[in-house]
């Protein structure tokens, strides 16, 4: 089982949907994201943190979700991540654009 | 824009921000390390697996970071620090290239604030190339004068010219009625001395200028009843009145008449004459005849003082006390022609022509003086500018050389070419920035130093309106940016340049390449030959000026003048003047006091006049001073009478008109022999011939040394010295305009003169004007002499100091940089002199050279300077051989320390060391 540290094993900008959606049910905090993401896919996907922090920096710097310091599960600081309106749309749209790549994918898969 | 507000944010609070990451990051792997102890791993274990899984943490961080960065903005300030790290740690070649810049920019701000008031635009109103004013020239017996002011009946013909877009008129700078005004604001509040203008009320309108403050004059302002209002001049207002806004509406009372303040006048507006003080107060024409400093009965001669061969009916007006006017108008780009040809016409007369207003803010001898001075000057810090950038890029240069291994190292492990060329160039640019920046400070210090000043041509520095402050910020800038590309262009070319393989190796030994330092170096040396060798001509010229004889005897000697006060009455008859000098003669501290002018000093009597000789008109090259003197006047000056007599108490209204000549005249006149009993005419001016009986001769009764009259380097010219007593009748006239001119030497105590001199002209019903002693009148004589040596003087120091710092720097860099080659000599058996030449010969290459260039630019650049020259030749070889000796002997000096280093190389160690 490899781990998916880098983004390149993702399809371009893959991380960065799954981390909306991740964020999309309720704050989560860096490591919160990286179970879900695991948890959700079944232990396929193991987003290394070295790839996770600068995607989260990018989401915050384009407003798509807004952080909120909290107290983690042990009693550390840790910074809760939760969407925005504008990052709820960037999901949808994000979503739609990958459905679309998916079924184009497929589609080229499926032919003889 | 959000995302940019962000960035924005970020970049202010980035310390923080990093601390979040960093906190966030290490909650991140202590809850993976609990969630492996929960899995059943050992606390160590699951700490170092936590870690490990986490990878390269400062990475993360790094890369987290740069999502925030602004690119090429943060780089550059990234590069910008580093530079500013790495300059901070060389301090002392830091702060010399800022000081240098400092001083080469600020000095060039200065002088070009200075040619740009004075030569690119004197004057500071909207288009003033379609001013004119008018100009009248006269002609008589081969003289030719010229002269801007009018007289009313003229002024009024030129204001009515209707091919002037807008005409004003003012009373000119030397009219009367408009100087020495008291103006009291309050009680406590007394302003003496106060230079008034009196103006048209369309006069800022012609100009096209808006008052700073209040309102501009009216129509109804300038009206023989109108209530007396009055405009301060900015600097008056900020002098006397403290900038106060509310000055506006205030009442002042000048010469005693309330007047009501309605503005001030633009602050850089300083008048239009720079030969001239700057009014401190601008007043309605009309309303002169109230507001005019009393100056005594106008029916008398003395505006022929003034007004050449104008009919005396003209002078006068019925209405106004004010005698000499000028015009300003504006006239449209084309129309010139026509105006003029309609003021022909209408004036009848071909003398007056209209000229563009600039090119007549100072005097017409003056102007080229000034202009070569101010060229001169501009010039000279030029080329400190570049003297001071070519020592920087030889600094850099050197420190380039001394990096080259590591930038080679550098370049070897990938940096790029256009990183290390970044660098260096960064680099320059924040030593020019910090240099420019410093040099604002510099310019405004060195301004004010420069206010006390007087230019050739008499203009003082601080009558030149101040320059703005956003103009002195570009042109420091625009140096700035020279300098910059100037010293970093050389060192970040080589930096970018660098070969790593070849460099690497050359570590090891191998030629220096020095080729451009030495050329810095040759135009230094030659820069500095010029700089000083001027500076030691201005200095020897100063010190042959101070030494110069001028023909009396000068110490302790003084001047005064006593003017009718404002509303009192002085009979300025012999009797009453002979009373008043008996005064002052008795003043404790008084050696000896006579009647008449102080030669060599300002606002001095003696006067050109046309004159007869042995009753034939002769065209002489110049006309002839007189001076009127009393008996004792030659015995104050110790002016020795070296034929005949001088004036005594015999020669009275009445009696045989007597008079003495120098020497100069003796010989012009009579170049046969003994000018005794031989007799001069003196034609009265051409408006006292009506009813008056020609003038009679006068007889020669004696000869005097020459004086130097006017300047110190004058050759000596004709002087005619008349006796008071026997010119009363002339001098009465004279007298309630010019004043009694005291001549006065003191013993040696020289305080309380001044206050016993006015207690007896107030007793008398007299006004003191300034006490001038000799001494700063030759001061005042000698300011371009001293504003050239302190200039020159100044630049040249920088300049030495500059190039021996760059010989020193270029002899230092050759002897690290050959140690081995030095060594290997050595341990061959090369002996001292051999390895000095050899270092020598490197450095004295340039310096003769440099020195050569120099000397041949020193030489024909003398001319330049000749004008200001008191006793010496522009082009002294002496000065020239000292200066050049001295240059070459620094250079020597500079390089004697790091030849010395040489000396001391032990060959095996160098050997040994690579």
């Amino acid at each position: 089982m490899g781990l998916t540290n880098t983004p390149s094993d993702l399809l371009p900008g893959t991380l960065e949907l799954l981390i909306l959606k991740a964020v999309s049910h309720g704050a989560k905090h860096g490591y919160g994201i990286v179970e879900h993401l695991r948890l959700a896919s079944e232990d396929v996907l193991q987003v290394g943190e070295s790839a996770l922090y600068p995607a989260l920096q990018r989401l915050l710097l384009n407003g798509w979700v807004k952080g909120e310091w909290g107290t983690s599960e042990n009693n550390r600081r840790a910074r809760y991540y939760t969407l925005t309106p504008a990052g709820r749309r960037q999901l949808t749209a994000e979503r739609a654009e990958f459905d679309r790549m998916v079924g184009a994918i497929q589609g080229v898969l499926r032919t003889i | 824009m959000r995302t940019f507000i962000r960035r924005l944010l970020h970049s202010v609070r980035r310390s923080r921000h990093d601390a979040d990451l960093r906190d966030e990051m290490e909650t991140h792997r202590s809850l993976r390390q609990d969630k492996l102890e929960r899995d059943g791993v050992s606390p160590d274990d699951a700490r170092r697996a936590s870690r490990r899984s986490f990878g390269n943490a400062t990475l993360a961080r790094e890369d987290a970071r740069e999502m925030w960065l602004f690119g090429v903005v943060d780089r550059l300030l990234q590069d910008v620090r580093h530079a500013a790290r790495r300059l901070v740690r060389r301090p002392t070649l830091t702060l010399a290239a800022v000081l240098t810049l400092a001083l080469a920019i600020g000095a060039n701000v200065t002088v070009f604030s200075l040619v740009d008031r004075v030569l690119l635009r004197p004057l500071d109103v909207p288009d003033p190339s379609g001013l004119v004013t008018v100009q009248v020239t006269t002609e008589s017996r081969g003289i030719t004068t010229r002269r801007l002011s009018l007289s009313w009946a003229n002024t009024e013909t030129v204001l009515g010219t209707s091919s002037l877009q807008g005409v004003a008129a003012s009373s000119a700078p030397l009219d009367r009625a408009s100087q020495e005004m008291v103006v009291t604001a309050g009680p406590g509040t007394r302003f003496e001395g106060i230079r008034g203008m009196f103006v048209t009320a369309n006069y800022f309108g012609v100009l096209g200028l808006m008052p700073a403050l209040g309102r501009d004059f009216g129509p109804d302002d300038d009206k023989l009843a109108a209530v007396p209002v009055v405009m301060l001049s900015h600097r008056m207002w900020v002098a006397r009145f403290g900038g106060e806004t509310d000055v506006v509406g205030r009442t002042v009372q000048v010469n005693g008449v309330p007047a009501a303040v309605i503005g001030v006048a633009p602050r850089t507006f300083t008048g239009t004459d720079f030969g001239a003080p700057p009014p401190d107060l601008y007043l309605p024409l009309m309303t002169a005849r109230r507001l005019a400093t009393d100056t005594g009965d106008q029916t008398d001669g003395r505006g022929m003082m003034f007004s050449g061969n104008m009919a005396g009916r003209e002078l006068l007006s019925p209405i106004s006390p004010v005698t000499a006017l000028t015009v300003v108008a504006r006239v449209e780009h084309g129309l010139i022609e026509q105006a003029q040809a309609e003021l022909t016409t209408r004036l009848r007369s071909r003398s007056v022509a209209l000229v563009p207003l600039t090119e007549t803010m100072l005097p017409f001898a003056s102007r080229a003086d000034l202009r070569r001075f101010l060229t001169l000057l501009a010039g000279a810090v030029a080329l400190t500018f570049l003297i001071g950038c070519a020592n920087l890029t030889g600094l850099l240069l050197a420190r380039t050389e001394e990096r080259r291994s590591e930038l080679a190292v550098r370049a070897a492990l990938g940096a790029g070419r256009a990183r290390l060329f970044r660098e260096m160039a960064t680099e320059a640019g924040l030593m020019a920035a910090a240099g420019g920046v410093a040099a604002l400070a510099v310019a405004r210090w060195l301004e004010q130093g420069l206010s006390a000043y007087a230019l050739p041509g008499g203009t003082a520095v601080s009558s030149l309106r101040t320059m703005g402050d956003t103009q002195s910020l570009f042109v420091a800038m625009f140096l700035m940016t020279v300098a910059a590309v100037v010293i970093g262009l050389a060192p970040a070319m080589r930096a970018a340049g660098s070969a790593p393989v070849r460099d690497i190796k050359r570590q090891s030994g191998g030629q220096v390449r020095l080729g451009m330092t030495r050329i810095l170096v040759a135009v230094q040396v030659s820069v500095c030959v010029v700089f000083v060798f001027f500076a030691a001509l201005f200095v020897r010229s100063m010190a042959n000026a101070l030494g110069t004889d001028v023909g009396f005897d000068r110490s302790n000697l003084m001047s005064a003048s006593m003017v009718s006060a404002p509303g009192t009455t002085f009979a300025f008859d012999a009797p009453a003047s002979a009373a008043l000098a008996e005064r002052v003669r008795r003043i404790p501290g008084v050696g000896a006091a006579a009647l008449g002018p102080l030669p060599i000093s300002k606002g001095s009597d003696t006067r050109p006049r046309a004159v007869s000789v042995d009753g034939e008109i002769r065209e002489l090259p110049v006309p002839v001073d007189t001076a009127y003197a009393s008996d004792d006047y030659f015995t104050t000056l110790r002016l020795p009478v070296l034929r005949g007599r001088g004036f005594n108490d015999l020669d009275r209204a009445g009696a045989p008109l007597v008079a003495l000549v120098n020497e100069t005249a003796a010989r012009q006149f009579w170049p046969e022999g003994n000018p005794l009993e031989h007799r001069i005419g003196l034609p009265p001016p051409p408006m006292m011939r009506a009813g008056r009986p020609a003038e009679p001769e006068v007889s020669i009764v004696g000869v005097v040394r020459d004086v130097k009259v006017r300047a110190l380097n004058e050759t000596a010219a004709p002087v005619l010295y008349l006796s008071r007593a026997q010119h009363e009748y002339f001098l009465a006239g004279v007298a309630s305009g010019g004043g009694l001119p005291f001549v006065i030497r003191g013993d040696g105590r020289t305080d309380g003169i001044s206050e016993a001199l006015r207690s007896i002209a107030s007793e008398s019903g007299l006004s003191l004007r300034a006490v001038t002693t000799i001494d700063e009148s030759i001061d005042q004589l000698l300011m371009p002499q001293r504003l050239g040596r302190v200039f020159l003087g100044l630049l040249s120091a920088m300049a030495l100091a500059l190039t021996v710092i760059g010989i020193y720097g270029l002899v230092s860099c050759i002897v690290a940089r050959s140690t081995k080659e030095t060594g290997i000599r050595m341990a061959l058996g090369a002996d001292t002199s051999q390895i000095v030449r050899a270092l020598l010969r490197r450095v004295f290459l340039p310096v003769l050279a440099g020195a050569a260039i120099g000397c041949a630019a020193a030489w024909s650049g003398g001319r330049f300077v000749d004008r200001f020259m008191y006793g010496i030749e522009g082009s002294d070889p002496s000065t020239l051989l000292v200066a050049t000796a001295t240059i070459i002997t620094s250079a020597a000096a500079a390089a004697l320390l790091p030849t010395r280093r040489a000396l001391r190389i032990n060959p095996v160690e160098t050997l040994r060391a690579d």
